[in-house]
């Protein structure tokens, strides 16, 4: 009755529910499946080291977020409120990086960040260093890694519902006594607070279950969830335990996601990126 | 994206000091990485950080690199029928919940969020497991399903924003003034909502061609798409071609858009030159997916190799002998490969699996016996790498490069002698080592140090481990794809790899340094093998046959940098590379020469112990 009901259905829903039976099954030797059930994998899953895997993964995604919506916001408010020539401009440049491949933006942002990569030299050469600083390949490489792929991500929203104030109403408020800052807290903040967390929600969720961004930039501490995840499935082939750890992960954004539908419904607050 | 200010922003509202430098600041971020890229796509050199001089050598070595383009053609043809699709069935669902009220459709609705907003490795590794279960063959179609899956909802949301904000009355009035429902969709409700289509037709686009997490899960014989491909051209040593195809993507995106905004604003160009023009497309891109399953199905031949691991030019002249189509997927570890064997990706007719991987795959069933009196060069081969203890019988190898796991250094910033794995340890190289990401050597390294043999004892594990945890602080990560440009941009100075990529380092900068620890190094053959079922397993033997022949082993080796145990083979090589002493080392002064064996359940063992390595 509906092909789009049913697609979601078969492809979405069903796969899920897959990966939850495979939780509960005994790793074939050799790796496969074994059609016994067990709740092995979650003893393991909810072991210190793989708990620590996944509190670093919050922490890791939850530092982005505040980084990027921090930078995010003033850029989407100039932009708001420039001429509109401006914002074509800015629009323009803003989802030019979604031309280039990601992993390839994420190769020139080694190059950029390297030892001896086009930052470091270009301080080195002008004497303001005389060593060069470290920024891949550790923490610091994996945040700007983070932060570029995600940022577009968090402008467009917040852009998109600040865009939408009436200037009249900003003018009315400071008209009547308010002062800049009492107009930005009463009246630009709260036009702006669906896009922010719109936003948030599109930048902490892919940044928890991303494996690329630690495996290129990042340094021998930054493993995340989805490393583990992924390393499961394709390298030690140990599929239920893999899916044990995707079902708990799951889990966790599921819990996310519905806070999120019941605060803020993203239907009717209109935020979603539009082009 | 027109705002609604009523009146000019003559307030100056957020055009402060202190905006201004952060935007500024924030649009620089965004540019510069791209900026970089464009620039270094014409130097001579192959490293991003040092620019020599112009050149369009790397636009060249794109235009002639067959396989990049394959990839290309793969990447449009699954985002193009995608996209079709996705806004097919957007369109549908967007007006069914924005028009329509119907039991479920809140729920409908909300479960349309979980796709957008799953992190992709979950919805990857779910919809694998499908494919795995139902045994779909991956491939095109597979990956084309998955896309479709994850974009649709993203375009049912950008299409209902539309929806709902066009008024019913207007529905209403032609419905009033005689039209019947289709005639009111196609002239009324259609070009209303049409803007919300053609972004959210735009977004799924750019969604299927940028992805690869999903792909990478789902994708299957011959259908390599550009991300896995650059993934690839990453992980093993990196050409500037990569920066050439995307400046080439980034003008072409350009101009496509450019093209398409004139399109749908001019109004010279009428409906039916556009209807044409879309159904030109629509059949360029059918026939470039119809046509090859009509192609000669016997003359194939799929290769699943590590890539950068076979000489293109000999691939070249053995499809020009025997007519054979030969089509190359690559993989970047053993495990990865047996993995999607395993799930059922099938339809490779040959691999290169190591040692250790050949008796598992063996074990497992997942190899053809190769027939040898299809393969008369065999003779060519030195016998001592053949019958080794993981295929005693040879029936099911043929052993095809070999070579060692030991320490690279750059002589310019490394003075001591490096004699022994213990150099990795060393403090006074902090920050500037790297280990292998593979866990069985670094656990063997480890084990030889200790000076105990790598089994199954989980005493022995534990000791090992700390051994490593005691390096770790010491270490730049671990990591095997990016050494190359490590080691070329000076981010490291020594550190444990290939022999053949110490060869390459080597002849691109003599600097470069071999050392072979005196402890013992851990040796590794490849092998060709055909996977059981292989639909082409003729044609696999000759290509073995032709691949083994000295004439074109030579050329192999010159290209790979990795030895052969072809005697033949080596005599008619260039003397630089037959004498050279990184790729054909005299291996008698190291005591220890030790094949590295599966360590079957164990693994587990080994792993838990890696991911507690990693994790600390």
């Amino acid at each position: 009755m509906m092909p789009p009901a049913f697609w979601l259905l078969l492809f979405f829903i069903v796969p899920l529910i897959i990966v939850i039976g495979y939780s509960f099954s005994m790793t074939g030797t050799e790796g496969g499946i074994d059609h016994k059930l067990t709740l092995e994998h979650y003893f393991r899953a909810f072991n210190g080291l793989y708990v620590s895997i996944f509190l670093k993964s919050f922490l890791y995604a939850l530092v982005t977020t505040v980084i990027t919506v921090t930078i995010a916001f003033p850029m989407a408010y100039f932009m708001a409120f420039a001429t509109p020539r401006m914002k074509i401009i800015m629009m323009f440049l803003i989802i030019l990086p979604f031309w280039t491949n990601f992993l390839v933006r994420m190769y020139s942002l080694m190059s950029l960040l390297g030892k001896s990569g086009f930052i470091n030299s270009i301080l080195l050469n002008s004497g303001i260093i005389e060593e060069p600083l470290k920024m891949m390949n550790n923490s610091f490489g994996m945040y700007v890694g983070f932060v570029y792929w995600n940022l577009p991500f968090m402008i467009l929203p917040i852009f998109s519902s600040l865009d939408r104030i009436n200037i009249s109403l900003i003018e009315a408020s400071l008209d009547l006594g308010a002062t800049k800052n009492q107009t930005f807290w009463r009246i630009t903040f709260p036009y702006s607070v669906p896009g922010v967390v719109a936003g948030i929600v599109f930048t902490f969720i892919p940044t928890l279950g991303n494996f690329i961004i630690p495996e290129f930039l990042g340094g021998p501490d930054n493993l995340m969830i989805g490393n583990v995840i992924t390393a499961q499935y394709l390298e030690v082939r140990n599929w239920p335990f893999g899916s044990a750890l995707a079902t708990v992960l799951t889990m966790f954004v599921m819990i996310f996601i519905s806070i999120y539908i019941r605060f803020f419904d993203p239907a009717k607050s209109k935020n979603m990126v539009t082009f | 994206m027109a705002g609604n200010l009523t009146r000019k922003n003559d307030l100056n509202i957020g055009q402060g000091t202190w905006v201004k430098i952060v935007t500024m600041a924030g649009i620089l971020f965004l540019m510069l990485p791209l900026i970089l890229l464009i620039v270094f796509s014409f130097n001579e050199g192959r490293t991003l950080t040092r620019w020599e001089s112009f050149s369009l050598k790397w636009y060249k070595a794109v235009f002639s690199d067959y396989s990049l383009w394959l990839s290309l053609k793969n990447s449009l043809v699954i985002a193009i029928i995608s996209t079709l699709i996705t806004t097919i069935l957007g369109t549908l669902t967007a007006i069914l919940i924005g028009k329509y009220r119907f039991k479920g459709r809140d729920l409908f609705q909300n479960m349309l969020y979980v796709p957008v907003i799953l992190p992709e490795i979950i919805f990857g590794v779910a919809i694998l497991a499908l494919f795995m279960l139902i045994k779909f063959p991956l491939g095109l179609i597979s990956i084309i399903c998955a896309h479709i899956t994850f974009s649709f909802p993203f375009t049912t949301l950008i299409i209902l924003d539309k929806v709902l904000n066009m008024p019913d009355s207007v529905e209403e009035a032609s419905l009033d003034l005689g039209a019947s429902k289709w005639q009111t969709f196609i002239h009324v409700g259609l070009p209303n909502i049409a803007p919300g289509v053609i972004s959210g037709a735009l977004f799924a686009f750019t969604l299927s061609i940028d992805d690869f997490i999903v792909t990478f899960f789902t994708a299957g014989v011959g259908s390599s798409t550009l991300p896995l491909k650059i993934y690839s051209l990453i992980k093993f040593g990196v050409t500037p071609s990569i920066n050439a195809i995307s400046t080439i993507l980034i003008v072409f995106t350009f101009f496509a858009l450019l093209f398409t905004d004139q399109l749908q604003k001019s109004e010279l160009i009428g409906k039916k030159v556009k209807l044409t023009l879309a159904g030109v497309i629509l059949l360029i891109v059918f026939s470039l997916v119809i046509i090859p399953l009509f192609s000669n199905q016997d003359s194939k031949l799929n290769i699943y190799n590590f890539s950068d691991y076979l000489s293109p030019e000999v691939v070249k002249d053995f499809e020009k002998k025997t007519g054979i189509e030969v089509t190359q997927d690559y993989y970047t570890n053993n495990e990865e490969m047996l993995s999607k064997l395993q799930m059922g990706v099938s339809g490779y007719d040959l691999i290169v699996p190591t040692g250790y991987m050949v008796k598992i795959m063996q074990l497992k069933g997942l190899l053809a016996p190769i027939n040898e009196t299809n393969i008369k060069n065999v003779k060519y081969i030195n016998p001592k790498f053949r019958f080794l203890p993981f295929d005693p019988t040879g029936k099911y190898s043929i052993p095809y490069a070999y070579g060692f796991t030991s320490i690279v250094y750059n002589s310019d910033l490394v003075k001591d002698t490096i004699d022994s794995w213990k150099a990795l340890w060393n403090s006074k190289y902090r920050d500037n080592i790297l280990m292998t990401d593979n866990m069985l050597e670094v656990f063997w390294v480890a084990n030889r140090i200790l000076g105990q043999p790598f089994d199954t004892d989980p005493v022995k594990l534990k000791k090992a481990l700390d051994l490593l945890l005691l390096q770790k602080p010491l270490l730049k990560k671990y990591e095997s794809n990016t050494t190359r440009e490590l080691m070329l941009n000076g981010d490291v100075s020594i550190a444990m790899t290939w022999n053949g990529l110490i060869a390459r380092l080597n002849t691109a900068d003599p600097k470069f340094k071999l050392a072979t620890p005196k402890e013992g190094i851990p040796f590794f053959v490849d092998n060709l093998c055909i996977p059981a079922g292989a639909p082409h397993k003729e044609n696999a033997e000759k290509f073995i046959n032709f691949l083994i022949d000295p004439a074109n082993s030579a050329r192999n080796i010159a290209m790979i940098q990795y030895p052969m145990p072809n005697e033949k083979a080596r005599a008619l090589l260039d003397p630089s590379l037959r004498d050279n002493p990184i790729m054909f080392p005299n291996l008698t002064n190291v005591s220890a020469l030790e094949l590295i064996e599966d360590k079957g359940n164990f693994n587990k063992q080994i792993d838990k112990a890696w991911t507690d390595l990693m994790a600390r």
